[in-house]
């Protein structure tokens, strides 16, 4: 008798690297059985393997690209299901690819535990085209329900040798099994860089040879100016021992990727390796560089028609500089000038791009540009003005992060300007008209920009000089039947900027409440009054609520954290296996004094709390005390770097842990009998 | 009604080039009357639509609108978006970008249009197609002057005419129809303007005209797309695809879609006798129909896939058992053959499953996105089913009830209404034990109960997910971070149902907190209020919620040992015609702390008139929810 498996529990040695890739068709009941994946038990698919094999091969006389793909799915549970409605893209307009050999099939227990195979009929294939370019392959596997696996196989071709494909090991669903194999003729020369935070399990070279035959054809005569002239071609076919480099590259065990708190762009986050042709290096034929170094790229920007091109003098941001620094003295007040000068007369439109189709002239005089259209405005201002300025190339978060290994201009999608004053530079980036010459952009921070600069490469850390900062010190005063409070706050760096944001907005006083309390009715809020004059250093505002306490009036219970009181921690996984990417670093105090009224002593105060992470890289701290009839409190909450380690998770973790426990802390207050 | 004869030549020609703008007069931002800048983030100079129907298989849409944007809010103004598919064709599209100076910036033709398959949200393969311009700007106020014209080949989807949008004064807007002969009509909702009327060689022409409007204030929480004015037009006789039909009557429109599908119902061998194998020996119909439609939903999954007819004609019943999914139209289709094998009654019944508009019963035509299956039993009882849902039980709608609907039968078509709920139909139920010590420390012991609306959203989010992600749901259903899941029962979650209930046992390591000489025990940590409105006084449009709903909860708290009552939290009763709430707090003489709490909002919709009070009730229930227990130790 047959001993039937119902939950079946499928462990995966890593260790013993025993192929977990299978023939098309070729099913192990280990994968059938698998109803829960140890690992991740929430997850609702795993990917049981995928493999693609990436080969540029010599036919019909020409190298071609040849890339396969077979992916193997088990579904888990219902909300997996539309991972059977399956998209592949290709490109349907010049240079065309072409998808062939696409077959998909399900395979699923019956009741009587027999494997029925479904396999997708020939119709129920769409193509769907998005755009001019590129159209959609799109299939749904039939017969698809929990338990099942799903399976499919095709096949991309392409003449075109800069369709080599990028590898993504990691899915926003587990994977146990992806490798990537290629197989690259020696002539074509690939720079390859993996990403990603998970390691390799097999990364293996091999060289290879095989005997091919290259056709060469010449032709003769046809140029001289009489039409009978003879035009011979010669076809020469020529025996060739081709050599090359296979590769493989496995990865197992890659835990599932999901949207979290604190991420960037999630292309950065995912295991995958990327490729970039950099040469072509043909027999009889001299090299050629496809990819340039990045000195050379900076000469490209340099020189480019809509890029470096577009910074030229004339008269008009000749007179628009002299107008407006010719009373100033100092130099740094002189860049400051023009600084406020661009980004009060030119609105960026919110996009981030690199060329400009418009001149200077055109940019400056509609009064709206791109990110790079305004500061080069302000790059050529600076100059007319007298001073050493260029572009400085940048990615915004959203772009992704540089690559190092890959020359390319394509990682790259605005431009931030580079100025020397005084022996000293600035980086400048005037697209946002709330934010100071000292404040850059936050999708900016922590990156690198490559200058604009020809006589050498440089690559500048795209840092700001000011801290962002907020500081709030208020007084609390107890009385009868309410509390009232004064808050005086003080702003700096981007702080200030989302502020000044806010304070442009019709009703100030409304939007700031609403940032500060919600619409929370609990505090009872009334007589709220804000004053400010000047935003970028602070404002007031003073306000009333109600108090709480025992019924009989004898006791009074209040916690100090009126605002900025942390509700629940945003970290929520158990470990997480890629980095913490903070917007900024910060730093915000309150200082808290709290008058207690006369006839009222103090019964109890929340304990001091103190709780740093390792490298002076954070803390929370939080101090109550009492003098006299005044309580004090103390709170603190700074994070001094964007970017924090997956082994930093847990502590930093347990710091918002601690801040949820402390922060709903009350102050205790009772009557003198 | 007025009939005048109009001279030929004002008539729209429809042949030779036109790619020329629309020349517009007076649309500078300079020039708008002051009146009409308050409330509004547009201004519409004109908007001029025609629509010119040559015969039931042919017609013209044309559009011609002038803008101005002030502000970032309407920016979607500037995105001219030409939805086309198989059956019709987009002729050309013309648009220029005005500054606010009144120079010309840019001009765009249908050169300048990105052509996208037009992803509806919910469909994964549709032929349907969107021809965009934008005409971008970040300099407001601006205007766009643009015109666009569509070749129909069919007519059973004529576009509504929206006169005026929501935050959006209007100038001037008008609407054309030349009807040569299919007899075309028309029904404005929320407004009330009569057309003129003129006979021509060419056929009947109609215009509205609509003028001087202005923006009104927006309101939140209410459904402005039902408030704003709208003019529903739909066909006489259609063509579409070859296949005829007539909408000048409900019951023909019914009779013409019940055609469409009467060739696809039959049913493969195999399915027949996966069915005969299900149901045998079993006499009792609903019990049949439970049956069959349990098999439908654990089979079949829902995949949008729309060709055919404009997406009109179901899969036949053929493919679904083949494929196991289909969209709505294929697996209503599937249980509509297979409960007619089965020789139960069953009709297709044609609903809109987005709520924004209801359906205007005296209008016939296409008012519908969705359709969903009633069966009559030989009893007379009758069982409403949704068939593209893995989880909802037989008559469990989802958003479907309290609906007009037009069932189809070979008859003809015939106005439905999907069954009532009421706010008691939609109920969640929890109570609770907890034992809580000395560091705040506590372990509930309790159960959740779910039905109506609340049990649709709940099967779902249990029902497709593996158990590790059904434990992170009840934990996110507490408040406080650390939690631990002792044990839970999920069982009582099923799709036979119409109640869900769980059941768990959960330890939260922060509930109360502690400090040395006292516990502050938040009081409702399971279901507390969060919403609240903002002060309006004069709210003109009703207050909508997703469904009337009921709670009841109740918790008893153990006191813990060495420790009495300080603080004890204020019982709470208000009640008003829309809604009540009851909190009560009581100790007994075993020191068990009691609280029980029931809300109910009783209508769907609340009135305008009713909205500060609204407010100030929810506010109530808000402040009554967030009170705490105050424990002190005992001296």
């Amino acid at each position: 008798m047959k001993i039937k498996v119902c939950i079946g529990i499928l462990i995966v040695v890593s260790n013993t690297l025993a192929a977990q890739s299978y023939k098309y068709g070729e099913i192990p009941d280990n994968q059938i059985n698998l109803s829960i994946y140890e690992q991740d038990s929430s997850a609702s698919a795993v990917v049981l393997f995928d493999v693609g094999n990436a080969e540029i091969n010599y036919k019909q006389n020409e190298f071609k690209l040849e890339v396969t793909r077979h992916t193997r799915i088990k579904i888990l549970n219902d909300d997996a299901l539309s991972l059977a409605d399956v998209s592949i893209r290709y490109r349907s307009g010049k240079p065309k690819q072409k998808i062939v050999g696409l077959k998909a099939i399900s395979y699923c227990e019956n009741k009587k535990g027999k494997l029925i195979k479904s396999k997708l009929g020939r119709r129920d294939k769409f193509k769907e085209k998005v755009d001019e370019y590129w159209t959609l392959y799109k299939f749904s596997i039939p017969n698809v329900r929990v338990g099942c696996i799903l399976e499919y196989q095709y096949k991309l071709t392409s003449d075109y040798l800069f369709d080599f494909p990028n590898w993504f090991f990691q899915r926003e669903i587990p994977t146990i099994w992806s490798e990537f194999n290629t197989k690259i003729p020696e002539f074509y020369k690939f720079l390859s860089v993996t990403r990603g935070y998970h390691e390799y399990s097999v990364k293996e070279e091999t060289p290879y040879n095989e005997l091919i035959i290259l056709r060469s054809s010449s032709r003769s005569g046809g140029t001289g100016p009489v039409e009978s002239d003879i035009v011979r071609t010669t076809n020469r076919e020529q025996k060739y021992v081709l050599e090359g480099i296979k590769n493989k590259y496995i990865m197992v065990d890659l835990p599932a990727i999901k949207s979290e708190p604190f991420m960037k762009a999630k292309v950065d986050y995912l295991a995958h390796l990327r490729f970039e042709l950099a040469a072509i290096d043909m027999p009889n034929s001299l090299p050629e560089t496809v990819i340039p170094t990045w000195s050379e790229l900076v000469d490209y920007f340099d020189e480019y028609r809509n890029y470096g091109d577009r910074l030229k003098s004339s008269k008009t941001l000749k007179n628009v500089a002299n107008s407006i620094t010719k009373d100033i003295k100092s130099n740094l007040d002189k860049m400051i000038a023009i600084y406020d000068h661009v980004q009060k007369t030119i609105e960026w439109d919110e996009r981030h791009r690199l060329y400009t189709r418009k001149s200077l002239e055109e940019v400056y005089k509609e009064g709206i540009g791109h990110s790079s259209a305004i500061n080069f405005v302000l790059i050529q201002l600076l100059r007319e003005a007298g001073f050493e300025a260029y572009p400085v190339l940048v990615s915004t978060t959203g772009n992704g992060e540089i690559i190092g290994l890959f020359p390319e201009a394509t990682q790259f999608n605005s431009t931030i300007t580079y100025v020397a004053i005084d022996g000293q530079y600035y980086l400048l980036d005037p697209k946002n008209r709330s934010r100071p010459y000292n404040i850059l952009p936050f999708n900016v921070l922590g990156s690198n920009g490559l200058m604009v600069y020809t006589d050498q490469l440089v690559w500048l850390p795209v840092d700001q000089i000011v801290k962002n900062s907020s500081f709030k010190n208020i007084t609390v005063t107890i009385d009868q039947d309410s509390v009232r409070a004064n808050i005086n706050t003080q702003l700096k760096g981007l702080y200030a900027v989302d502020m000044d944001e806010l304070h442009k907005k019709e009703d100030f006083s409304d939007a700031l409440t609403k940032k500060y309390f919600g619409t929370n009715p609990v505090y009872n809020i009334s007589d709220l009054t804000i004053h400010s004059n000047e935003v970028l250093k602070g404002y007031d505002i003073n306000f009333k609520i109600n108090r709480k306490g025992t019924s009989d009036n004898s006791t009074f219970y209040f916690n100090p954290m009126i605002m900025d009181r942390l509700g629940s921690n945003p970290f929520k996984l158990e470990n997480r296996t890629y980095p913490i990417d903070y917007d900024y670093p910060f730093d915000e105090n309150i200082v808290m004094t709290i008058n207690i009224p006369e006839g009222w002593t103090i019964d109890e105060l929340p304990q001091p709390v103190l709780y740093r992470l390792p490298g002076r890289s954070g803390e929370f701290r939080r101090i109550i005390r009492a003098d006299g009839n005044q309580i004090s409190m103390n709170y603190r909450l700074k994070i001094d770097k964007i970017r924090f380690m997956p082994n930093e998770y847990k502590t930093l973790k347990g710091m918002y842990d601690q801040m949820v426990t402390s922060l709903a802390e009350q102050i205790v207050l009772k009557k003198i009998l | 009604m007025r009939y005048t004869l109009l001279p030929l030549m004002l008539l729209i020609c429809t042949c030779g080039s036109p790619p020329l703008v629309y020349q517009f007069t007076n649309t500078n931002y300079s020039n708008i009357h002051p009146k009409f800048l308050n409330n509004a983030h547009s201004v519409v100079h004109e908007n001029n639509t025609e629509l010119v129907i040559e015969d039931a298989s042919n017609a013209l849409y044309r559009k011609r609108v002038a803008i101005t944007i002030l502000d970032e809010e309407h920016d979607r103004e500037s995105v001219i978006a030409v939805p086309y598919d198989q059956l019709s064709k987009v002729n050309y599209m013309n648009a220029r970008l005005i500054d606010k100076r009144g120079e010309e910036v840019r001009r765009y033709s249908m050169k300048d249009a990105s052509d996208y398959s037009q992803f509806d949200g919910v469909s994964f393969f549709s032929d349907n197609r969107i021809k965009v311009i934008e005409v971008n700007s970040n300099s407001y106020p601006y205007t766009i002057e643009y015109e666009y014209e569509k070749k129909l080949y069919g007519t059973l989807n004529l576009p509504s005419w929206v006169p005026i949008g929501p935050d959006q004064s209007v100038i001037l807007s008008s609407f054309l129809i030349l009807d040569n002969g299919t007899g075309v009509r028309t029904h404005p909702v929320n407004f009330d303007i009569e057309p003129s009327i003129v006979e021509s060689s060419r056929g009947i022409v109609y215009n509205w005209s609509f003028s001087n409007q202005l923006a009104k204030e927006s309101e939140p929480y209410s459904a402005i797309t039902e408030n704003i004015p709208y003019m529903l037009v739909s066909p006489g006789q259609f063509v579409i695809e070859g296949s005829s039909g007539d909408a000048s009557t409900w019951e023909m429109f019914g009779k013409w879609y019940y055609d469409l599908g009467a060739n696809t119902r039959e049913l493969p061998k195999e399915a027949k006798l996966e069915i005969d194998a299900l149901v045998e020996g079993i006499q009792n119909q609903q019990e049949i129909v439970h049956i069959l439609f349990d098999y439908l939903q654990k089979k079949n999954r829902y995949v949008s896939i729309q060709l055919g007819i404009g997406g009109w004609k179901p899969f036949p019943a053929q493919y679904v058992f083949n494929n196991s999914y289909g969209d709505c139209k294929a697996l209503t289709n599937y249980m509509l053959a297979a409960l007619e094998y089965v020789g139960i009654t069953a009709n297709a019944v044609l609903i809109n499953a987005t709520s924004s508009r209801p359906l205007i019963e005296e209008f016939s035509g296409n008012q519908f996105n969705h359709v969903i299956l009633r069966v009559v039993l030989d009893n007379g009882e009758k069982i409403w089913l949704e068939c593209t849902s893995k989880y909802l039980p037989p008559n469990n709608l989802g958003d479907g009830y309290s609906k007009k609907a037009l069932l189809v039968s070979k008859d003809g078509g015939e106005i439905v209404s999907t069954p009532e709920f009421s706010y008691m139909d939609n109920a969640q139920i929890s109570t609770s034990e907890m034992i809580i010590d000395q560091d705040g420390k506590a372990i509930i012991e309790g159960s959740l109960t779910y039905s109506g609306a609340y049990q649709s959203r709940v099967l779902y989010r249990i029902l497709s997910v593996s158990e590790a992600s059904k434990l992170e749901w009840l934990e996110n259903q507490l408040e406080g971070d650390t939690k631990k899941i002792n044990s839970a029962n999920f069982d009582g979650v099923n799709s036979q149902s119409n109640q869900s209930e769980i059941v768990f046992n959960v330890k939260v390591g922060n509930y109360a907190n502690a400090s040395s000489k006292r516990l502050f025990i938040p009081v409702n940590k399971l279901n507390r209020w969060r919403f609240s409105l903002e002060f309006d006084e004069n709210r003109e449009l009703p207050i909508r919620f997703n469904f009337p709903f009921f709670e009841s909860d109740s918790i008893n708290i153990q006191i813990p040992e060495g420790f009495e009552i300080e603080s004890f939290p204020n019982s709470n009763k208000l009640s008003k015609d829309f809604a009540e709430y009851q909190s009560e707090f009581s100790l007994d003489e075993n020191q068990t702390f009691t609280f029980k709490r029931s809300f109910m909002v009783k209508e769907r919709e609340i009135g305008a008139e009713n909205y500060n009070q609204l407010r100030e009730f929810l506010n109530e229930v808000r402040k009554s929810d967030v009170q705490q227990l105050v424990l002190v130790k005992s001296e």
